[in-house]
């Protein structure tokens, strides 16, 4: 590790988010911290904003970056800096949405489901209008989640290590949602 | 109809074209940058930090030589083995050695003394012995032999603390020596002479 960081270093190839973050622990230069915001920064916040609002998102992520800055010795490299990034995001958001009072994970498709209207028209109403972004509002916190974290290029062992949930958990997320955003899609049963 | 190839294909599409449409605002990154921009009374921090790490290690440093010089050398003690061969009746090997328990006294401070008793008494002390011998000389010792009766060695070590005069560069690979010893058996000077040694035919 200490040979590729060398190497890196001296054969000017990207720097990993950890060697900049080791880099910003021992200058403290900001340029090394706003790398590291380019990275990431953008990745934090949409998955924050897809969990809640844009309000929350920025509260959140400016919550997760200072706690960098206010305790760096947090990172300890256990994990990489993303998923240390997103695990500290997601139990903000979660903490943060129970002292609001707004913590239903299983709500949001409750919702779509007893406003009226039975659960065909709703998933044909969706087929026909809904972009991404709204059709993962129509999963399950917890679900939407696990989809949003592997869409972002997490493992399922990271997914796991990000929600503390274990992997068998993640995996059936995982389908659970993908089987109903494959409905909305009009994927072929006889493929899926 | 969709293949789940052609879904998944299209879902990491729209998550990619979703995230570029929700960008995290400049703002939030101006506002972080700020808070982690120190105050400028710790902006010195870092140059003192390193300022620090230089002084220290420039003390360990000098601390170091220091007490390097400082640190006691082990006593060296003069050593005689003695021992017989087929050629010699008496072998003596004169050394340095830092083993107190086979030593017979302590250098260097004792072959200067010995020697200036030696010069000061040799007319009238009898604690003093004067041989003669064939002195010859090889990378790591002298040997001097007195006929057949004595083979004397004398390490390197030694004879740097030793009074030769002239100095040990200055003998020849092979002559005749005097050497003194006191009552011991500790050589304390070796001097070139002219006498030749007569031995009786064996």
């Amino acid at each position: 590790m200490a040979l590729s960081f060398f190497l890196a270093g001296w054969m000017g190839a990207e720097e990993t988010a950890e060697q900049l973050f080791c880099r910003y622990q021992d200058s403290s230069n900001v340029t090394y911290l706003q790398k590291l915001f380019a990275m990431h920064g953008s990745d934090l916040y949409h998955f924050l904003l897809q969990q809640s609002d844009r309000t929350l998102a920025e509260d959140i992520s400016q919550q997760v970056w200072l706690t960098l800055l206010e305790q760096p010795g947090s990172f300890r490299g256990a994990s990489s800096f993303k998923t240390w990034l997103f695990s500290i995001g997601r139990n903000g958001l979660i903490d943060e949405l129970r002292r609001l009072k707004r913590w239903q994970p299983e709500a949001l498709l409750d919702d779509m489901y007893t406003d009226g209207h039975c659960p065909e028209q709703q998933l044909s109403r969706a087929k026909q209008q809904l972009q991404l972004g709204k059709q993962l509002q129509l999963l399950p916190f917890f679900q939407r989640e696990a989809l949003m974290l592997q869409l972002e290029g997490f493992s399922i062992a990271q997914i796991s290590d990000i929600t503390q949930q274990p992997d068998e958990t993640i995996k059936s997320r995982l389908r659970y949602a993908r089987q109903f955003l494959q409905q909305l899609a009009g994927v072929s049963d006889d493929n899926a | 109809m969709t293949t789940p190839e052609q879904f998944e294909r299209d879902l990491q599409q729209q998550y990619q074209h979703e995230k570029a449409r929700h960008a995290a605002p400049p703002q939030l990154s101006e506002r972080i940058m700020q808070r982690a921009k120190p105050p400028v009374s710790q902006r010195w921090w870092p140059a003192w930090r390193n300022m620090q790490l230089a002084l220290s290690s420039a003390f360990v440093l000098v601390l170091g030589y220091l007490l390097l010089l400082q640190q006691p050398s082990s006593p060296l003690y003069y050593q005689i083995v003695v021992t017989s061969d087929s050629q010699y009746r008496e072998v003596q090997q004169h050394r340095i050695t830092v083993q107190k328990e086979q030593a017979l006294a302590m250098l260097p401070g004792d072959a200067s003394n010995a020697y200036q008793q030696y010069v000061e008494t040799a007319q009238r002390n009898d604690a003093f012995h004067t041989q003669t011998g064939l002195l010859r000389q090889n990378a790591e010792q002298w040997q001097i032999s007195v006929c057949n009766d004595l083979l004397l060695t004398v390490d390197r070590q030694l004879l740097a603390q030793l009074n030769v005069v002239p100095t040990p560069d200055d003998f020849q690979l092979q002559q005749w020596v005097e050497f003194v010893s006191n009552d011991a058996g500790q050589l304390v000077a070796i001097r070139p002479t002219s006498t030749v040694l007569q031995c009786p035919q064996a």
